[in-house]
């Protein structure tokens, strides 16, 4: 489904003499199946971001090439749904208005949008709210009204980075499970971006350890574990420790550098 | 928390109070030490009565004064509006106006609004023409540069996201940078408004326009009736108030309400 193929992503640096190429992502080649939940943990600064914005086209690879379905990825699209860390629903449309507006942009005629929006905003629980401004809405149905907006469109790949993780540990549990729900009822490809082991042993079909450049893949750990899972059960606490091991190998955090993300 | 009613009364009557106060002061120690009458708010209160009970004032009434300066002011604005949002949304459209442009609106707003006088009269001759242009003039640029500011410091995140979920160029524009400029925007209108405000007053005091607040301010003091100078300074900051607390602020609150988000988003 997505093919990372030797991708390379930097920028240059002119610091004293001459000019140096700082890579955040250099030489990746990766492939994520179809249908899976990936989840990609690492330390902050190693590119996990950069990753989620290449395969959404926000960024093009310096070298290399990121293949959607064979094809390669030019520019953001409604198939690849986007949540960001930050719901950034816009301010100056309702709760529906921002739902509808992927639809209509996809030529959805009015009032079918709206009959849709609303039925997506029910399955994701804000039902109550579609009449909301967004700035009266609590963190967590801010990303609920995020995850409806990209569903509403039906992509095949969700990317999500860092979703949930400025949220109250319930509301964060209550929206993994809405996630996870939602992905069953229709499995899609899913990048998932974390820093939280829990998560990912709780999610994931397959975990990736991310490092920094240039031996970005650390460690891809498949996930047998059945559904559904439960947060306190031994084999998810298990492997959160596994995780967790893995991810102590590596410096807690990278130096800060300017991201062109 | 909001403020309780006592409060706010006393908001406004506090200021009010003390810039009266200090007015009489100045009209006492000027009276006793120059020997010249200056107006008391009393005096000047009195004469703004008359004024209001249709007395004339330079040949008109007050009402058709303050009708002939706002008509100005507001023909003048909206063009400057319209030019400095277009101007504005242009430029940050095509790179290449831009960069043949930018400096203008900077300099613009470098030249005080009444080193138009020549120009607006080389221009326009004595008269309306000459005021409206020095009007519109002073406001253009303001407004015009926070358009640009405004599009420009769009969060990169609400592009991208419209982006993802399919918005051409077209509907980017007007559905996502144009909106989340609108809080920038207002306080391009807000200072382009204090700018004309002040400039038309001046503009009908040298330019000669035969009627108006300013005009009558010039005619009041060369038959030294200062009182009535003094009067039209008052309806002159009234009308400011009214304006901003009648439509700026209003506009301001309304947005701002519902753009918190992005505001606070932005701030990080």
């Amino acid at each position: 489904m997505f093919e990372f193929d030797h991708v390379s992503l930097g920028y240059p640096t002119s610091r004293n003499a001459g000019t140096k190429y700082l890579p955040i992502i250099d030489n990746l080649t990766l492939s994520l199946t179809g249908g899976e939940f990936v989840c990609v943990l690492g330390p902050s600064g190693c590119g996990k971001t950069t990753l989620l914005n290449l395969a959404a086209g926000f960024l093009t690879p310096d070298q290399g090439q990121v293949r959607f379905d064979g094809r390669e990825i030019n520019g953001p699209s409604p198939q690849r749904g986007v949540v960001f860390q930050d719901a950034t629903l816009f301010p100056w449309r309702t709760v529906l208005g921002n739902v509808m507006f992927g639809l209509r942009r996809q030529g959805v005629d009015r009032h079918q949008a709206r009959l849709q929006a609303i039925t997506i905003l029910t399955q994701v629980g804000l039902g109550e709210h579609i009449d909301a401004w967004p700035v009266t809405l609590s963190g967590g149905m801010r990303q609920r009204a995020a995850l409806a907006r990209i569903l509403a469109l039906n992509p095949k790949a969700l990317l999500l980075d860092e979703p949930f993780s400025a949220l109250d540990a319930n509301s964060r549990e209550h929206l993994q499970d809405t996630l996870l729900d939602l992905w069953q009822k229709r499995p899609r490809t899913v990048l998932y971006i974390t820093h939280s082991v829990e998560e990912a042993a709780y999610l994931a079909d397959r975990v990736l350890i991310f490092g920094p450049a240039p031996n970005h893949l650390c460690a891809d750990l498949p996930v047998t574990l059945p559904r559904p899972r439960y947060r306190s059960s031994t084999e998810v606490q298990n492997l959160a420790r596994t995780l967790r091991q893995h991810l102590n190998q590596l410096p807690c955090c990278l130096k800060p550098s300017k991201d062109p993300s | 928390m909001r403020p309780t009613w006592k409060q706010r009364l006393w908001r406004m009557i506090g200021p009010t109070l003390l810039i009266v106060a200090l007015w009489q002061i100045t009209a006492w120690g000027v009276t006793s030490l120059r020997g010249v009458p200056f107006p008391t708010p009393l005096v000047t209160l009195q004469r703004l009565m008359e004024l209001f009970a249709n007395q004339p004032l330079a040949g008109y009434s007050l009402y058709h004064h303050m009708a002939v300066s706002l008509t100005r002011w507001l023909d003048a604005f909206a063009l400057a509006t319209l030019c400095g949002i277009s101007y504005g949304l242009l430029s940050s459209r095509w790179n290449g106006l831009h960069t043949l442009t930018a400096p203008i609106p900077q300099l613009l707003l470098l030249i005080p609004g009444l080193a138009w006088i020549p120009v607006a009269i080389l221009i326009f001759g004595i008269g309306e023409g000459a005021t409206r242009f020095m009007i519109a003039m002073t406001a253009f640029a303001p407004i015009a540069l926070a358009t640009i500011n405004g599009i420009k410091g769009v969060n990169i995140h609400y592009i991208r996201a419209a982006q993802m979920l399919g918005a051409t160029p077209t509907t980017l524009f007007f559905q996502v940078l144009l909106p989340s400029a609108l809080p920038a925007l207002i306080s391009g209108l807000r200072i382009g408004l204090g700018n004309s405000w002040r400039v038309l007053v001046a503009a009908e005091m040298v330019v000669g326009t035969g009627s108006g607040l300013g005009f009558s301010i010039i005619e009041a003091r060369w038959s030294l009736d200062y009182p009535s100078a003094l009067a039209c300074v008052v309806i002159i900051c009234l009308i400011g108030l009214i304006l901003e607390y009648g439509l700026i602020r209003p506009l301001e609150k309304r947005t701002l309400e519902r753009w918190m988000v992005q505001r606070r988003s932005n701030d990080v």
